[in-house]
């Protein structure tokens, strides 16, 4: 009997000692277990890592991994402490005193001490990102910043040119680190830390695969914790249609982002969770109007007339979004709900280019000057899914109809956005943006933003939507804002910079072993550092 | 309860002979099928067969009937969803700051106070706008006629009439919303209805349109004089997306304000005209529709303020032979809560708990569920078997059963669960299409949302909504006022 107790004692202790963290990690202590592994589909691969280069989703997503912010958000929408512990705001709405968390070090390199992270790193992020030869959208966000001063290792203080709405908020970009960069003075592609971050986040990069899988392992230093799941494993899927069998044949785990094809079949399968996030999104036709040929409204005009919304979104989409009208989601607080999408019209197409000057040529395409409306349309491969390649083989046959002539160029997703936003080598291009609860297009729009790597890719410029967005940046007051965003949305649905399209519904959809999953729209992986896998599902 | 015998109604008025596909009798139906309500309303209103048919007379007032009562019950919802959001909206604009601060403010949120019945703090706010400098003399007319109703509503006849006596009788809008107000308040001595008509005439010769304003009132009067057809014209012709009023405090400032109460009028107007096409078709002796025309008007009278009716109506359609037995049971549970409204909680109890013990399918367990919220009145068993169904139920019923889940968490405010549950129900291959998802399910879903913050989803919801529900704008616009002033974001966007 004594001996049997023994053998219990001996075994409960052994329990014990497994259950124990491993020496030096934080355990979140909430009960969930640690273990397990997530492979996510993606629809295509980062070209950075970094959250200064990048202005992807793709890369956004494993940032969130990766980086945090000196706040950020929860999921009732609260702002909260991150790397910053807490916060002063002087009564003006100027002076933002941010003081530092004291336990936070820098994902530690193989055989390195861990780098604690101080205020230095704050600092030398925000002068990184402002700096004239970093390339980088964020800088317009963050012009509203006058100085950044250091008052001690642990306590930041920004001065704000004026005070701005939602400015607190704006304190989320991610943080890099001081001894990270090659140069620490401002950040290119081509530094290596672009490839290989550093971070403060839930999760390490590990390394990247010859097939560009990112591979990420849990922080067990993660100053919130370790996060449950041991290893996030992105892989990247050229063809979406192929991601959805990947997961309903468990070689995957997670889909960010749910083809519409496989929306009943997935509803319909016990194994997975379909999970609706509203990421503010739509698609587009974006047009260069540093072509001649593109710079006359009424030609951006009559391509929108010419095209059949509705057939497009029903037929290759199961009609699973919406048509808008302008430049914000219909799910954002700017979209102006009186401005209706132009109606499908292709006599007036052909009118309006008539107007233009256009005639149609021998060859049956319509022509100005001896110009041919012969025009390049560059999609990313990354886009290329079935109901993709039918929206494009659509578009240019309804412009044909009109007699414009389009030749479609598929394009392996970086050589596609050197093309579009480094090189501008395009006529037309196929994209969609994302946007946070913010509805800022400023970086689309303004002209200031047209250059190498900026948003405003087809250079677009009108001297009333410049002033209004600046005015929309200066005010105070919400509701000017929203009036401004809702003349901005008329304006630009008039000058047409955009074929603006629909839309979609977003789903992600996951295995069921997977637990106390929260997304967020926009940055989806905010909550990550809380899902886990039940020690029996761990494989 | 307007969707329970859906199927069964669509069985017999469909069983009716046609020719052609085009026949507006079934172009209707199938309209109600797909959910667009008004366009079937607007279609089997016009082509209602002559009073020598009585048979296609007798279908198509039941049809009338079912559609009407399908439609006062998505308008009572959405009513519930504009107050909620109109009134956070609102005090959010009160709370701002700076010069450029809006005056109308008090006007309406003495307005929506006073459509919700908080009296005094509706009197207090529309004193604040009538102490106020610079408003227009029409906009203190109106908040002069909403002080003394609410005045009138709070036993001051007096100060109410003396109030009422102040506001001048032009334009046409002034007379009509004094007309509205005193119907509002049971002053038939008044004359309201002679007045709007009177009015109405004015404004026609004069070549203008009704204001959207007018209209509100309009339908106001109209449905509680049960003047159905004069009704049906004004809302045909109307744009019930119109803003009430636009202030520009200051440039590139412009705050657009709406009343909440169109919302409930035309709630009261639908119920007042199905109630009216369903007596109809039971004085008809059609004996093949007499029991889905019961049925309907039973659960009309229940739903709209006459359970006495009901209960006499429901007993003859339960106690008669035959009869579809699902239909049947459903009756129950609109008797049980007819006991509940006549002051006989008891009875309601041991009828519901009856019900439970029959085994009852889920559908008949989502019905018993959505009444209670609709009471609220709190019946944890009819939860718990609720909740034992939806795992096992599939199909239509599993989204119906969801719904009610959905729906009672709502109303418990445990909102995330709401949400889980309205989610697992809706057909998610059309997210917010209300020819595939009940717009009921969809509208309080958008309610959950809203109260959890996730504004996009609720503003998404309605804005597909929006294109069969033009009225649905007053919420779309009060929604992203609240979403704007929330919100807490970087100014972050990606392309993808």
């Amino acid at each position: 009997m004594k001996r049997l107790a023994s053998v219990f004692l001996t075994i409960f202790f052994l329990v014990l000692v497994m259950m124990l963290p491993q020496a030096g990690a934080l355990s979140k202590e909430d009960g969930s277990p640690d273990g397990g592994a997530l492979n996510y589909g993606e629809y295509g691969r980062p070209a950075t890592l970094d959250p200064i280069t990048s202005n992807d989703m793709i890369a956004l997503r494993v940032c969130e991994l990766i980086f945090n912010g000196l706040v950020g958000i929860d999921e009732k929408q609260e702002i909260v402490d991150d790397l910053a512990q807490r916060w002063d705001i002087s009564e003006d709405g100027r002076i933002y005193t941010f003081y530092l968390r004291q336990d936070v070090t820098w994902h530690a390199l193989e055989g390195q001490d861990p780098v604690p992270f101080t205020a230095d790193d704050v600092i030398m992020t925000y002068n990184v990102m402002m700096h004239p030869q970093t390339i980088t959208p964020l800088k317009v966000r963050y012009e509203f910043i006058d100085t950044v001063t250091k008052i001690d290792d642990y306590t930041v203080r920004f001065t704000l040119k004026r005070p701005i709405l939602n400015a607190l908020a704006r304190f989320s970009f991610k943080i890099i680190p001081k001894h990270g960069l090659q140069n620490s003075e401002f950040i290119t592609r081509e530094d290596p830390f672009v490839q290989h971050p550093i971070g403060t986040g839930p999760y390490m990069l590990k390394n990247i695969t010859a097939e560009r899988e990112v591979i990420l392992v849990a922080n067990e230093n993660y100053f919130k914790g370790r996060p449950h799941v041991d290893k996030f494993i992105a892989r990247p899927f050229a063809d979406q249609n192929i991601m959805g069998q990947a997961l309903m044949f468990n070689a995957i785990d997670m889909i960010v982002l749910v083809n519409h094809r496989d929306i009943p079949q997935l509803q319909g399968d016990k194994r997975f969770v379909l999970q609706p996030y509203n990421a503010l999104s739509y698609s587009f036709f974006g047009f260069n109007m540093r072509n001649p040929l593109l710079a006359d409204k009424r030609v951006r005009k009559a391509f929108t007339y010419a095209v059949n919304r509705k057939e497009m979104l029903d037929s290759f989409f199961q009609g699973q979004g919406t048509i808008i009208s302008g430049p914000f989601a219909p799910g954002s607080w700017a979209y102006n709900l009186d401005v209706a999408p132009l109606p499908y019209d292709p006599g007036k197409a052909q009118q309006l280019l008539t107007e233009a000057g256009f005639t149609r040529g021998d060859n049956g395409i319509m022509e100005k000057d001896g110009k041919p409306l012969s025009l390049t349309l560059k999609v990313p491969i990354a886009k290329e899914s079935e109901a993709v390649k039918r929206v494009i083989l659509a578009f240019r046959n309804y412009l044909s109809k009109i007699g414009v002539e389009i030749n479609a160029e598929f394009q392996e997703w970086l050589a596609w956005k050197e093309d579009i936003f480094l090189n501008h080598d395009f006529d037309i291009m196929f994209a969609s943006w994302v946007f946070d609860d913010s509805a800022d297009i400023s970086s689309l729009f303004h002209s200031a933003e047209a250059g190498p790597w900026k948003n405003n890719f087809g250079a677009f410029s009108n001297p009333d939507v410049d002033s209004l967005i600046v005015e929309s940046k200066l005010t105070l007051d919400h509701e000017k804002r929203r009036t401004i965003n809702r003349k901005l949305h008329d304006i630009i649905a008039d000058e047409n910079p955009y074929t603006f399209l629909w839309t979609l519904t977003n789903y992600a959809a996951y295995n069921k072993k997977l637990r106390r999953v929260a997304i967020h729209p926009y940055k989806f992986f905010t909550f990550a550092d809380g899902w886990f896998i039940p020690k029996s599902e761990q494989r | 309860m307007p969707k329970a015998g859906f199927i069964l109604a669509m069985m017999v008025l469909l069983a009716l002979p046609s020719h052609a596909a085009k026949d507006p009798f079934k172009r209707g139906l199938q309209l109600y099928k797909k959910h667009h309500y008004e366009d079937a309303i607007q279609l089997l209103y016009k082509h209602l067969p002559s009073e020598d048919k009585s048979d296609r007379r007798g279908k198509a007032y039941l049809a009338l009937g079912m559609i009407c009562l399908a439609n006062a019950g998505l308008y009572q919802d959405l009513y519930q969803a504009s107050t909620a959001t109109n009134l956070d909206y609102l005090n959010r604009l009160l709370s701002a700051k700076g010069p450029s601060k809006s005056q109308l403010v008090n006007l309406y949120l003495g307005k929506a106070f006073l459509e919700t019945g908080r009296l005094s703090k509706a009197a207090a706010f529309f004193k604040k706008f009538l102490v106020a400098e610079n408003s227009k003399s029409r906009d203190r007319d109106l908040a002069k006629i909403g002080l003394a109703t609410a005045f009138y509503l709070q036993n001051k006849p007096a100060e109410a009439h003396a109030l009422w006596a102040q506001v001048k009788k032009t334009p046409p809008e002034l007379s009509i919303s004094l007309a509205a107000a005193y119907s509002r308040v049971g002053l038939t001595e008044k004359k309201p209805l002679a007045t709007c008509k009177t009015a109405l005439d004015l404004l026609r010769q004069s070549g203008d349109t009704p204001s959207i304003q007018i209209i509100n009132n309009l339908i106001g009067v109209y449905s509680r004089n049960g003047r159905i057809d004069a009704g049906f014209e004004l809302i045909n012709r109307a744009d019930l997306k119109a803003f009430f009023h636009e202030e520009v405090p200051a440039p590139n400032k412009v705050i657009r304000f709406y009343d909440s109460a169109l919302l409930s009028n035309l709630s009261s107007f639908y119920a007042k005209a199905a109630l009216k096409f369903l007596e109809k078709a039971y004085a008809l002796p059609d004996k093949k529709n007499k029991g889905l025309t019961q049925y309907y008007l039973g659960q009309g009278y229940g739903r709209f303020g006459n359970p006495e009716q009901s209960m006499r109506i429901m007993n003859e359609f339960i106690s008669a032979a035959g009869g579809p037995h699902r239909l049947k049971n459903r009756a129950r549970v609109r008797q049980a809560f007819n006991h509940y409204l006549l002051g006989s909680k008891e009875t309601t109890t041991s009828q519901l708990n009856a019900l439970l013990q029959s085994e009852p399918e889920s559908d008949l367990v989502a019905e018993m569920l959505l009444s209670a919220v609709r009471y609220q009145f709190d019946a944890p068993q009819i939860v718990i078997q609720a909740s034992a169904m939806a795992q096992r139920v599939q199909g239509r019923s599993f989204s119906r059963i969801n719904f009610a889940l959905g729906k009672y968490y709502l109303w418990k405010k445990n909102y995330p669960k709401a949400i889980s549950y309205m989610e697992a129900g809706r057909d998610k291959s059309h997210k917010n299409r209300v020819e595939f998802n009940d717009p009921l399910m969809l509208v309080n879903l958008a309610q959950a949302y809203y109260r959890s913050r996730q504004f996009s989803e609720a503003l998404e919801i309605f804005f597909e909504m929006n294109k069969h529900f033009a009225a649905v704008r007053q919420i779309q616009d009060a929604l992203q006022g609240v979403y704007i002033m929330e919100q807490k974001s970087a100014g972050d966007v990606k392309i993808f």
